[in-house]
């Protein structure tokens, strides 16, 4: 019991305790136990395998790994006698913050907060809280829209309903005079935003191009300069194919780049590599041994890809449905400046650019924000007890 | 991440073996295959003088590859009557397994908390609505015979 299991073992006992009594007895205990650490462990990093011989050789409350076991740096987060590696820690930080990235994270045991020394960066803290606002914003958004498509189900009905009780021409007295549609716009207006949606996944590339030319027919398509608003929206979807895949093999190359610095930096401190725990014990230490090879491959590229593709649904389908809207307000904006506007005199192209330039933008921003975070995550570590024992809040 | 899931495995089914005399409720808590960490079973006994005296109920236990990060994935395969045990799964709600959970725990010190679970059932956050209900109207004397009679169908293979 003593030698694999330290006081920890009964995490069971924090959970109902608020008395004084128990808090009074608990640091009795700890302090009894620290004074037994503090003749080993008052550093945990430099600790020999000679001081350690017999007392309380580190042990990862993690993982379990030991000196002889495994490698990393040490920490001692808090006032209990846990101590781990920080690697382990920090996973264990960053599963409980999955969910809210400031949540504060505590000991099991003795429910001190673990501190991280990480540098702020004021570009990442605005990225971020930029993020946080747009996914707060998300739900009242999709409200929105659901609010306006009824309003705009209900007028359409209206409009249905009136021609057909007065009769095509009293209801067209009524409501003016709208020339009638083709079933080019009639097929083509709904599949607006459906194809806006599609244009943020990869599933209907192969004929997306063809859509456009369905919708506008031959005859307007002539090449002229500036091209015609049906040319330049023909023409749109290769742009997009041709941005994505440039863009995906940029990605790409920086991902690879990033992930062989994130191996150097923590790659070797991360596991112990060879689990050299009495092989004749249990067969399975040979398993053991062969497997994590290559599930820690497969592993390690599952995890990166999610950096790239972390956006959820809502987030997707509201950012496609407010393009338009998007690049009508870039347009505008672009507007402003005579330089622009003496080069491209009228709105439809300004928008187009607006809404291209905001692509590449917001493509820009995401990258970089994933930079910075990835960089933090490199370099942040776990502030030792001793560190911070002192600056009560 | 699997090297550590297996040396800690390794670790907690050396000290489960050396501690094995110290458990009086776990009867059993070993890997199903000797070489196969990811996987264990396990057998708690009922509490003398509680309902669930003389069961023997067998729990399925799961190691994700994350853990000790996530925790093990357990249920009961042996049907028992308890308001915090899905009566068909075997499926245990149980905080520590879920949003408590942390790395500090072990296989060891989770039986123990299962076990315990048994004798102090938590009716307000019930998985078995019919015995919570039951232990809520404080109807001690029909919750412990129906616990009794479910122990004797399904807990007890020796008997019949």
């Amino acid at each position: 019991m003593s030698t694999l299991i330290p006081p920890l073992a009964s995490p069971m006992s924090e959970s109902s305790s608020t008395s004084a009594a128990f808090v009074k007895e608990l640091e009795s205990i700890s302090a009894r136990s620290r004074s037994v650490a503090t003749s080993t462990s008052s550093q945990p990093t430099s600790i020999s395998a000679a001081t350690a011989s017999y007392q309380e050789p580190n042990r990862c409350y993690i993982c379990f790994g030991t000196d002889e076991d495994s490698d990393g740096r040490w920490v001692k987060p808090c006032q209990c006698t846990l101590i781990s590696h920080e690697d382990c820690l920090l996973d264990w930080i960053d599963k409980n913050r999955q969910q809210f990235a400031r949540k504060q994270v505590r000991c099991s045991v003795c429910n001190t907060v673990y501190r991280l020394a990480e540098p702020s960066s004021l570009l990442l803290n605005i990225y971020t809280s930029f993020d946080s606002l747009v996914h707060a914003g998300i739900p009242y958004l999709t409200f929105l829209g659901l609010t306006c498509s009824v309003l705009i189900t209900s007028t359409t009905y209206g409009a249905y309903a009136v021609l057909t009780v007065c009769g095509t021409e009293e209801g067209e007295r009524l409501l003016g005079s709208p020339n009638p549609w083709g079933w080019r716009v009639w097929t083509g207006l709904p599949l607006i935003p459906v194809i806006l949606i599609f244009s943020r996944t990869k599933l209907i590339d192969s004929f997306m191009p063809l859509i456009p030319l369905l919708i506008v027919g031959n005859d307007q398509l002539q090449v002229t300069f500036p091209p015609s608003p049906a040319l330049t929206l023909s023409v749109m979807p290769w742009v997009r194919m041709a941005y994505n895949s440039l863009w995906s093999e940029m990605v790409g190359r920086l991902e690879t780049r990033w992930r062989n610095q994130q191996i150097a930096a923590a790659g070797v401190a991360r596991l112990g590599m060879n689990a050299s725990i009495d092989p004749d014990a249990d067969p399975s230490t040979a398993r053991g041994g062969a497997n994590p090879g290559q599930r820690e491959g497969g592993g390690g590229g599952e995890e990166e890809v999610s950096f790239f593709d972390r956006k959820d649904l809502g987030r997707t389908i509201v950012g496609a449905l407010l393009m338009p809207a998007i690049s009508s307000i870039c347009g505008s904006f672009l507007g402003h400046f005579s330089f622009v506007r003496s080069r491209i005199p009228d709105n439809f192209h300004r928008n187009i650019l607006g809404g291209c330039l905001f692509v590449v933008a917001k493509d820009l921003a995401g990258l970089f924000g994933t930079y910075q975070e990835l960089k933090r995550k490199r370099v942040r570590r776990i502030r030792e007890y001793a560190e911070f024992k002192d600056e009560r809040q | 991440m699997s090297t550590a899931v297996h040396r800690r495995m390794l670790k907690e089914y050396m000290a489960i073996q050396k501690n094995s005399a110290t458990r009086p409720h776990l009867e059993l808590l070993e890997p199903v295959q000797e070489d196969d960490l990811l996987h264990w079973q396990a057998i708690l006994l009922g509490t003398a003088d509680s309902a669930y005296e003389g069961g023997k109920f067998h729990l399925d236990i799961v190691i994700p590859s994350s853990y000790p990060i996530q925790p093990p994935t357990i249920h009961f395969t042996t049907k028992i009557c308890h308001p915090n045990v899905h009566f068909k799964t075997g499926e245990i709600c149980l905080d520590i397994l879920k949003s408590e959970w942390t790395p500090s725990w072990n296989l060891e010190s989770v039986c123990v908390a299962i076990s315990s679970l048994l004798t102090n059932p938590e009716p307000s956050s019930p998985l078995n609505c019919d015995a919570a209900n039951l232990l809520r109207c404080g109807d001690m004397a029909g919750y412990n015979s129906l616990v009794k009679m479910y122990t004797a169908l399904f807990a007890m293979p020796d008997e019949e």
